[in-house]
């Protein structure tokens, strides 16, 4: 009677246990490591073809041509837009044999798992493509803002560009988390209200605080001569 | 754009049959004006052309003053008007928003298709907003064609001694030492063009463009570059009344240097090659500097410069040397009496602007705004190392410049196919 019931009791579910988690470890762990491990050659070789062939293209000099690189190293991507491409190319392949190895391990709520996330996988990639075009256009905008606010004499121009900087990045990971669904009213509705509130705010600062500068700014752009408070000075 | 501007000009070029000079007037809302310069052109050939045939072409980009009407009256059957024209850039309309040659590409080609067809031996450009033009400028334009075999002559105007400002520090010094000819203001509205030189621009592929270059720069570059006989002739008053004169400054630079750079991309195995300048034949005499006092902001040119330095220095530092930075961060702390910006120091931010362009370290609009604090640091130099002196001191100065960019041309050299600077990290 206590034999029956140490083999029933436990010994019996520690032999199931150890056969299944054996089994797990041989069949699905194995495989799991397996797809891994070609994802990554994938990957790789994927991220190689895709670099050569670019090149042999010359994607580098189509981009230097259209404003790309220099807007990438204007961003601080040193890596050139085949290299960015490359990368971009990898983790991609990268991120669907991650998915496929959690697939391999065939545990039911994980096997759930994997099936939302092929679904969920285009919003997050356009998401991302959102979000780095965001940050490109960004710095792009903050630069140019800075700019224009030097050669107008503007002060403070520094934070100008940044309040630019930021306004396009809020919009931009507003954009992000509408694609991906995460909070979609809450985030649109926040954004909404912060955008309007600052657009409010400076024209009651302007209309108030700065009816003189306005008027000084206005007649020395649509007035003519000396636009630029230099006196009487031509440059061409 | 069509390949024959002219299409609907082909029953009277026919009956014109042949032209030795053609004038070609270029307007915009310019019936105040047109009416003297045609007036002027007129006068000017029968005066010192006299038994010439010469036709006059209004150029027009959509006047709706009745500009084409008062240029047809003006010339009153002396000498057949043509009128043709292509629409003008919104920003030609604008107040001090058009930095260019007075009228679009669509227009100047036109002018060079009726020079052509006509087998004309000279084709005068003006600017039908000047109403300083005189009867003598049609000779000073031509005669170098049509008696000594000139190819293309470029306009010397006479003004105060900071018109032009741009011209003379930078467009004049780097043309100059980029392709070995002293030609003193290759930007004007004013020019003279054999019959082949008419021809030859015909030919060239800036006329499929989007976005042509600004045409006056681009014809004296063309010329230049391709060896043709180049020349200048003085002219008098000449900026006056013109919309490029009034041109602000961001659509002076973006225009007129945006232009100088992107030729030296397309030209660099003519200027790669240059190591000397010299004179172009100068026809005419001179009209003097205006040397009479002018209100300068030097305050503000400087004020700009400093917060250029204090807020633009991260966008600098992709663009320029960092001995370039480091010499202009060090230019902050002088007074405005004491502030110098040295020829030599410009010279090098230009070329090191250039070769940042060229290799696209920042969006090519992004370095042309960057370099404007720069200009006007120069240019506030410029005003107080002349603002007591005479022409010759203003000459002086212009010269300095000009030596400057040619000592340091090797700098040019060195930097234009430099890898990209890294970023630093700091953020702009």
């Amino acid at each position: 009677m206590h034999d029956n019931y140490w083999d029933s009791a436990i010994l019996e579910p520690l032999r199931r246990f150890t056969d299944q988690a054996l089994n797990f470890l041989l069949h699905n762990f194995l495989a799991m490591l397996v797809v891994l491990l070609v994802g990554v050659l994938a990957a790789y070789a994927v991220r190689i073809v895709v670099s050569v062939v670019l090149r042999l293209l010359g994607f580098d000099r189509f981009c230097e041509k259209h404003g790309v690189g220099g807007a990438l190293a204007g961003a601080g991507i040193t890596l050139g837009p085949t290299g960015v491409a490359g990368r971009v190319a990898f983790w991609l392949v990268m991120m669907v044999f991650l998915i496929l190895s959690l697939a391999a391990l065939d545990i039911a709520p994980m096997n759930d798992l994997v099936s939302r996330l092929f679904v969920f996988l285009p919003q997050l990639l356009a998401a991302l493509v959102i979000l780095v075009l965001g940050y490109v256009i960004g710095v792009f905008l903050q630069r140019a803002a800075l700019l224009a606010a030097v050669n107008a004499g503007l002060p403070r121009a520094r934070v100008l560009a940044s309040t630019v900087h930021i306004l396009v990045l809020l919009f931009t990971v507003a954009m992000a988390l509408e694609q991906v669904g995460i909070g979609r009213n809450v985030v649109l509705a926040t954004f909404s209200v912060a955008f309007g509130s600052v657009g409010l705010a400076v024209a009651l600062a302007f209309g108030y605080a700065g009816r003189d500068l306005a008027r000084s700014v206005l007649e020395r752009h649509v007035g003519g001569a000396d636009r630029e408070g230099l006196g009487e000075i031509s440059h061409l | 754009m069509d390949d024959d501007d002219t299409a609907a000009l082909s029953p009277a070029l026919d009956r014109i049959g042949r032209a030795d000079l053609v004038v070609g007037i270029f307007s915009f809302n310019s019936a105040r004006a047109i009416g003297h310069v045609v007036e002027a052109a007129v006068a000017g050939v029968s005066a010192y052309y006299p038994g010439t045939s010469c036709v006059i072409v209004n150029a027009d980009g959509g006047s709706s003053d009745g500009t084409p009407e008062v240029a047809r009256r003006a010339a009153r059957d002396r000498c057949p008007v043509l009128a043709v024209g292509d629409s003008l850039p919104p920003s030609y309309a604008l107040a001090g928003g058009y930095a260019g040659f007075p009228g679009p590409a669509g227009s100047l080609r036109a002018v060079l298709q009726v020079a052509e067809r006509l087998e004309a031996r000279a084709c005068l450009l003006v600017d039908g907003d000047v109403r300083a033009m005189a009867a003598e400028w049609v000779q000073c334009l031509a005669d170098p064609v049509l008696r000594d075999g000139m190819d293309f002559v470029a306009p010397v105007y006479a003004g105060h001694r900071y018109e032009g400002m741009l011209t003379s520090t930078l467009i004049y010094p780097l043309t100059r030492a980029l392709y070995g000819r002293r030609l003193r203001q290759p930007v004007g509205g004013h020019f003279g063009l054999s019959g082949a030189q008419a021809a030859r621009l015909l030919r060239c592929g800036v006329w499929k463009r989007d976005a042509p270059p600004l045409l006056d720069l681009w014809m004296a570059t063309t010329a230049i570059a391709d060896g043709r006989r180049v020349c200048q002739a003085h002219l008098g008053a000449g900026r006056g009344g013109s919309r490029r004169a009034a041109a602000g400054l961001v659509a002076a630079m973006t225009g007129v240097v945006g232009t100088a750079f992107m030729l030296m991309g397309e030209r660099r195995p003519v200027w790669w090659a240059v190591a000397a300048t010299d004179d172009v034949p100068t026809y005419g005499r001179s009209h003097g500097m205006g040397l009479d006092p002018v209100s300068v902001n030097v305050d503000r040119m400087v004020s700009t410069f400093r917060q250029g330095v204090s807020e633009l220095m991260p966008v600098w530092r992709r663009a320029l040397d960092p001995e370039t930075c480091g010499a202009l961060a060090a230019l902050e702390e002088e007074g405005t009496p004491e502030f110098r910006f040295p020829p030599d120091l410009w010279a090098r931010a230009v070329y090191d602007c250039a070769a940042a362009a060229h290799r696209r370290a920042l969006p090519f609009r992004h370095v042309l705004g960057a370099m404007i604090p720069l200009y006007l640091g120069r240019a506030a130099d410029f005003v107080l190392r002349t603002e007591a002196g005479g022409e010759a001191d203003v000459e002086a100065e212009i010269e300095e410049g000009c030596r400057a960019f040619e000592s340091l041309k090797p700098h040019l050299l060195r930097r234009w196919d430099a890898p990209r600077p890294q970023p630093t990290g700091r953020s702009e």
